[in-house]
Order: C-alpha cells, then sequence, then structure tokens
C-alpha cells in the first residue's frame, strides 16, 4: 500500500461522516419496515411499488449514504487538504439525499409523481454539490493515488445515472414517449449496482483492505486496469441498449462486466488470504461472505441461459454481498475516524497521548460480534426469503435487529469519542 | 547509544501510530526508538518533527526501520 500522500492535518470534523453513517442505519431499519409491510408480493416482481421503494431505499438510503460518509473523508485523507465548504456541502448533501430518499420511496409506494419529481430534484442538488466538490477537490491535488482516480470513475457514474433517472422520470410523468422503458431501467441498475456502488467498494478496498487488516497491496495491473475497464464497458453497454444492436454483442458485453467484477472478487479474496497475523476478525469473515456470495451470483448469471433464475434473485444476492462489505467496512472505519480526531486533538501534549484509546475501547469486540452475528441471520434469512417469500417477516425482523445493533455501536463511538475528547481538554 | 526496539509491523491501523506515540513518551535523551514497520508511516513524520523529534529511516527487505531520537 502507498501511505505517500496520506494526511490527517486537513480532515473535515468526526460528526459528519458519522451524521452519514447514522442516517444509512436509520434507512436499514426503514428497509426492514418496507420488508415486513410489502409481504410476500414484494419478491415476485422488481416492478412492485414497494419492490421499488426498497431497492432504492437501500442503494440510496444504505450504500450511498454511507459511500457518501465514507468519500467526504477519506478524499481529504488521501488528497492531503479538505473539501472547500465542507460542512455546508455535507450538510446540504445530507439533507437532500434524507428527503429526497423519504420522497422517492413514498412516491414509489402511493404511486404520486410530485413525490418523485421532488425526490429527484432534492437527490440531484444533494448529490451533484458533492461530486462537484470531490472532484475538484481531486483534481486539484497532486497525489495519484489509485483509490482517489477510481472514486473519480464511480461519480462519473454517479452522474450518468442521474441523466437516467431523469429520462426515466421523464417517460413516467409522460408516459412512455421514449419507449425504452426497460432499456432505461436496466442502465439506471447497472450504473448504480455496479458502476457507482461496486466501483467505490473497489477504490475504498484498495486502501482499506491493507490499512485496516494488515494484507498486501492490491497487485497494480489490478488498481489501473479492472475499474477503468468496468466503466468503459458499462457505458458502452448503456450507449448500445439505445441502438438497436445484435443481442448477442450484448450478451458478450455483459459477460465481460461480469468477468471483470469476478476478477476483482478473485484478487479481493487472494489479497485478504495472504493478509498477516491470521486472527479471527469478524470484518474479515464479513469480507470473505461478501466475496464468495459475490463471485457466486456472478458465476450463476454467466449460466442463466440455463438456470433461469429471476432477476430479484441476482439483485438480493448482489446486494446482501454489498451489504457484507459495507458492515464490514463501518466496523473499521468509524472508530478509525474517531481515533485520528482524538490523536489531531492531543497535538504535541505527550500527557494526553496516553489517554489515546485503542480502537477496541471506541466500537468493543462483542458488539461488533454481535452485528456480525445478526448480519449472518439476515443472510440466512434472505435465502430462506428468496427461496419462499413467505418468510418476509424473518428477513424483516433480522433486518431491523441488525440495524439496531448498527446504531447502538456508531452511538457507542459518539459517546466515547466525546469522554475522550473532553479529558483531552482537560489536561 | 542506549536503543529502544519496537516492531509495528503487523498491527492494524491506526495501532501502529498508537504505539508509536505512546512508546515516545518514555524516550530520553540520548535514547533511540527503533521502529519496525511493513510500510513507511509518512503520516508520522509531521508529528514527530511537531514533538520536537529527528528520524532516519532505512529499508531492510520489505520492512522499514525508523530510528527516532529527540532533537538537540
Amino acid at each position: 500500500m502507498n501511505l505517500a500522500g496520506l494526511s490527517f492535518d486537513n480532515i473535515p470534523p468526526f460528526s459528519l461522516p458519522l451524521r452519514f453513517f447514522i442516517s444509512a442505519a436509520c434507512f436499514g431499519l426503514l428497509c426492514a419496515l418496507i420488508i415486513g409491510i410489502g409481504g410476500e408480493e414484494l419478491w415476485h416482481s422488481r416492478w412492485h411499488p414497494y419492490t421499488l421503494a426498497l431497492t432504492h431505499a437501500l442503494v440510496l438510503g444504505v450504500f450511498t449514504m454511507v459511500m457518501c460518509g465514507a468519500t467526504l473523508q477519506l478524499v481529504s485523507v488521501l488528497g492531503g487538504q479538505s473539501l472547500p465548504r465542507v460542512n455546508l456541502i455535507a450538510n446540504t448533501t445530507l439533507i437532500g439525499l434524507v428527503i429526497g430518499t423519504l420522497s422517492l420511496i413514498a412516491g414509489f409506494i402511493y404511486a404520486q409523481s410530485w413525490l418523485l419529481v421532488l425526490a429527484f430534484t432534492l437527490i440531484l442538488l444533494g448529490i451533484s454539490l458533492l461530486l462537484g466538490a470531490i472532484l475538484l477537490s481531486i483534481g486539484r491535488t497532486n497525489q495519484q493515488q489509485h483509490s482517489l482516480k477510481v472514486m473519480r470513475l464511480a461519480m462519473l457514474s454517479m452522474l450518468c445515472l442521474l441523466i437516467v433517472a431523469g429520462l426515466l422520470l421523464s417517460d413516467r410523468l409522460i408516459g412512455s414517449a421514449f419507449n425504452q422503458l426497460k432499456q432505461l431501467t436496466d442502465a439506471h441498475a447497472g450504473l448504480g449496482l455496479i458502476g457507482w456502488v461496486c466501483l467505490l467498494i473497489m477504490g475504498v478496498s484498495f486502501q482499506v483492505l491493507p490499512m485496516f487488516h494488515v494484507a498486501p497491496a492490491f497487485p497494480h495491473w489490478s488498481q489501473r486496469f479492472l475499474p477503468l475497464s468496468l466503466l468503459v464497458l458499462l457505458l458502452g453497454k448503456v450507449c448500445f441498449s439505445a441502438l438497436t444492436i445484435s443481442p448477442y454483442l450484448m450478451a458478450i458485453i455483459d459477460s465481460a462486466i461480469t468477468m471483470l467484477v469476478l476478477i476483482y472478487s478473485g484478487v479481493a479474496l487472494h489479497v485478504i488470504y495472504r493478509r498477516k497475523r491470521k486472527i479471527p476478525d469478524p470484518s474479515i469473515t464479513l469480507w470473505y461472505v461478501a466475496l464468495i456470495t459475490l463471485a457466486l451470483c456472478l458465476c450463476a448469471s454467466l449460466f442463466d441461459f440455463y438456470l433461469r433464475l429471476s432477476p430479484l434473485i441476482y439483485a438480493s444476492l448482489y446486494c446482501i454481498a454489498i451489504l457484507s462489505i459495507i458492515v464490514a467496512m463501518l466496523v473499521k472505519i468509524a472508530p478509525f475516524l474517531a481515533y485520528i480526531h482524538l490523536q489531531r486533538q492531543c497535538g504535541i501534549n505527550f500527557e494526553a497521548f496516553s489517554l489515546l484509546p485503542n480502537v477496541h475501547q471506541l466500537m468493543s469486540k462483542s458488539g461488533i460480534k454481535l452485528l456480525f452475528y445478526s448480519h449472518i441471520i439476515t443472510i440466512v434469512s434472505l435465502l430462506a426469503t428468496l427461496l419462499m417469500p413467505l418468510m418476509y417477516m424473518a428477513l424483516s425482523l433480522s433486518l431491523m435487529v441488525e440495524f439496531f445493533v448498527l446504531l447502538v455501536l456508531l452511538f457507542g463511538v459518539t459517546r466515547h469519542y466525546r469522554k475522550i475528547s473532553a479529558a483531552i481538554a482537560r489536561v | 547509544m542506549d536503543n529502544v526496539y519496537l516492531d509495528v509491523s503487523e498491527l492494524a491501523a491506526p495501532e501502529p501510530m498508537r504505539v508509536i506515540l505512546n512508546a515516545l513518551t518514555g524516550i530520553s535523551r540520548g535514547q533511540t526508538l527503533v521502529v519496525r514497520h511493513r510500510q513507511e508511516p509518512k503520516p508520522l513524520y509531521p508529528k514527530l518533527i511537531e514533538l520536537g523529534f529527528s528520524y532516519q529511516v532505512q529499508q531492510s527487505g520489505s520492512f522499514y526501520l525508523i530510528n527516532i531520537k529527540r532533537r538537540d
């Protein structure tokens, strides 16, 4: 891992990313509620209002919320400079995402177009502001970290996703004028799940796996080649889907995209396997679960001509893999950020250094284990629900427990941080 | 010269930084803290200067040895 250029001097206050993480946990609880209310029908079609509501609650409310919070911090650490007007940007993004996502969920469930328009406007405002500030900050820095370059690609994907979302909204408002609903929806889903989410996870993992798990750096070729190729293929697919091109060519592009993500999964598994100090760690286990689930899901999709599984199954498995990674990252990133801010507060006071906690004092091992087990129960419940949709209440309850535990852990980090910060201030 | 050895090569972030900073509190004039790390801890260097320490870095195979002592 290249530590050149890591800087902890110009990072935004700890409360900023934490607000995003706590909001994400709250949206997780909302996802559980949607599953509980939506019932069995939610699992029969991706076009069901509750299915659409759940998809966006998860991808925007949980995944994007966590990614925005983490990116806000990581860009400053990797780039060596804080974002301009960081408080204003972060709060505007947070408000836009929270109210926008809630409006979107309500818009789908109650079939109210004005709510969808409101949602699109707020989410566009919030995300564009953050993306613009981050792209400007990355553009100004001399740092050439691969993670920063991949974040830039993820943001480009998000911008394209927002454009497609605008087209989908127009299609809905003025009634199938484009006659491209399925292609636009597939493009939207691809740019979101594979472009934005997967690319960001790739970029962040290039940094966090070596940092938090004493793993070797990802091979240079994987950091340079995989993310860029993935985005190029994804954008190519989006453009070609608007034209009438051979379905065989589209199938080849789909397979190539699948192979790239499979290669990433394999390389990441190898990097984790080669880590030093192979002590039991729930975070590492979650990474293994996520990457193996991802690999199995992608392998199955390559043989879909034979398996003929519902797209909802692939999407569910993909999302649970992403959620596993997000939980694995959060239990490392949250206490790490708290520690960095406390260390900065110590300045050059030697007496204060003795007050600096180890990360398990900020987020307990037992709490992390509880979160891990509740996540495993969620995975089992999801698999059961996919096989028998009448099991949906078990999934709803397990998800509710999991996100409640996460919320408690995050508030715990905040509480310990404030206590130690006050002690350092007294020294 | 009185050397104090510290191996942080198998610690995950942010433990190397925390352990090194704690160890520095016990380093007196004339003593050298020799830290063995798996990567060069560049974020540590400005902190060392700020705290009144000097440092020298040597690469030993795939590891880094950082010799830290109080500046005169």
